[in-house]
């Protein structure tokens, strides 16, 4: 069989910075849900109104996650900017117990 | 119902006959059970999925209906789906509940069942819609992800089969090339590989969310390379020019004099590429070799003579 052409891919988080509209239409969420992300500090978009707000595409996963957060859990919004920050701790520690796990001298702490 | 068709009932763990209350706190429980970004659970992201499908299907009331005449009619016809043209009552889309309703990865028998684009196609003929964007998660090891790479994916989508008004999931399969330095969480977009677009409007767009796998030694943290390098006791004390490895080759590294466990060393640049690239940071541990002969026995004996050291000090003399 012959090899397909490869279809090439662009990093979003290194593509241009995204509008509201934009922002919605890839988290698949109503604006009015990306505002209330805003107004919470989960989000912090450059620009002063909702009109003129540019989107960095790093906080697309961030969005996401809280999009499922308050959508499929049924968290409000203030409970959902706990969970991220709380996920953020975790990712953290996280690191830092692989980096342990990895001395020879302390991997088997972990063992169990 | 058909062996391979899902039971939404049997997925929440409810009854037939459990109350609109009891499938929406046992949706609640599942779903932060299973939910992709917290649970530690094996197949966590499959069994989200049935159980916000299996939701979906139950929590409105016409839609439950529809499912439970479907769930009538195959257990009187032994497990046969009724024909596309059988008339039951389709539920109506509740516009506020369909802003976030991504059925992307959601069963054939669901799409056919409340799919809305076999519905528009099938009964508004000018009807047009952008395809909605798919996701998929793609695992890379390190070495992948920094040389960039290659993948042949299968993506399966719902489609609409023409003959009988049904719709089936397709696989397509789909070369991709992935660019050199991608880093965990980071997507990337595949413009107008989504699903089809209705009525001749364009495609929705393909993301891929890279997923980096367990590396023995090395642990990333966004750019960063960390990688616990073993040295010698006396390359520890003495310094020493010695060799180590980072994901682009060896490079030749100093251990500066009088180093412990745990010191950090910088290489800038040698991490993940891109702009910044990233460091490749290296933590020393020191190994003690095991005396094997009666030489090596009195060399630490006559250190222990001659160095007077003791580095439990600290451990009794507190503020």
């Amino acid at each position: 069989m012959a090899q397909q052409k490869p279809v090439i891919g662009i990093i979003v988080e290194e593509s241009h910075s995204l509008t509201l509209d934009e922002f919605c239409q890839v988290v698949q969420v109503n604006q009015q849900t990306i505002i209330q992300m805003v107004e919470y500090q989960l989000l912090h978009p450059e620009g002063d109104t909702p009109e003129n707000w540019r989107f960095n595409p790093i906080a697309l996963k961030r969005a996401k996650t809280a999009a499922s957060f308050y959508h499929d859990l049924g968290i409000n919004m203030a409970g959902v900017a706990l969970a991220l920050d709380l996920l953020n701790q975790i990712e953290n520690l996280q690191h830092q117990v692989d980096l342990i796990k990895k001395m020879p001298a302390y991997k088997d702490i972990f063992n169990d | 119902m058909s062996t391979q068709d899902p039971d939404y009932y049997n997925i929440l763990g409810v009854a037939p006959d459990a109350s609109a209350d009891d499938i929406k706190h046992q949706y609640r429980r599942l779903a932060r059970k299973y939910h992709p970004d917290v649970s530690k659970e094996p197949n966590a992201e499959e069994k989200f999925k049935q159980v916000r499908e299996a939701y979906e299907a139950l929590k409105n009331p016409q839609k439950r209906k529809t499912y439970d005449q479907m769930r009538q009619y195959q257990k009187q016809q032994r497990g046969q789906r009724p024909p596309p043209q059988w008339e039951f009552q389709r539920p109506r889309e509740d516009m506020e509940e369909a802003a976030f309703n991504n059925t992307t990865g959601f069963s054939e028998f669901f799409e056919n069942l409340f799919g809305q684009q076999a519905h528009h196609e099938g009964r508004h003929g000018a009807f047009k819609a952008r395809g909605q964007d798919q996701y998929h998660k793609i695992n890379l090891s390190l070495d992948e992800a920094f040389s960039g790479t290659e993948r042949t994916l299968q993506l399966q989508e719902p489609e609409l089969d023409p003959a009988t008004g049904n719709v089936v999931m397709k696989t397509r399969s789909l070369h991709v090339k992935i660019p050199a330095g991608v880093i965990n969480g980071q997507q990337i977009r595949l413009a107008g590989q989504g699903s089809k677009g209705v009525g001749g409007a364009p495609n929705g767009d393909l993301y891929l969310e890279i997923q980096l796998l367990d590396h023995p030694f090395y642990i990333i943290k966004n750019r960063d390379v960390y990688l616990n390098l073993p040295v010698t006791p006396w390359e520890a004390a003495l310094g020493a020019k010695v060799t180590a490895p980072t994901l682009g080759g060896t490079v030749e590294v100093i251990i500066p004099p009088n180093s412990q466990t745990g010191k950090k060393l910088r290489l800038k640049g040698r991490g993940f590429p891109g702009k910044p690239s990233g460091d490749q940071y290296i933590l020393l541990t020191i190994y003690t070799p095991e005396p094997k002969t009666a030489a090596q026995r009195q060399l630490y004996e006559q250190m222990a003579a001659e160095m007077r050291y003791n580095p439990r000090l600290q451990l009794f003399h507190q503020g």
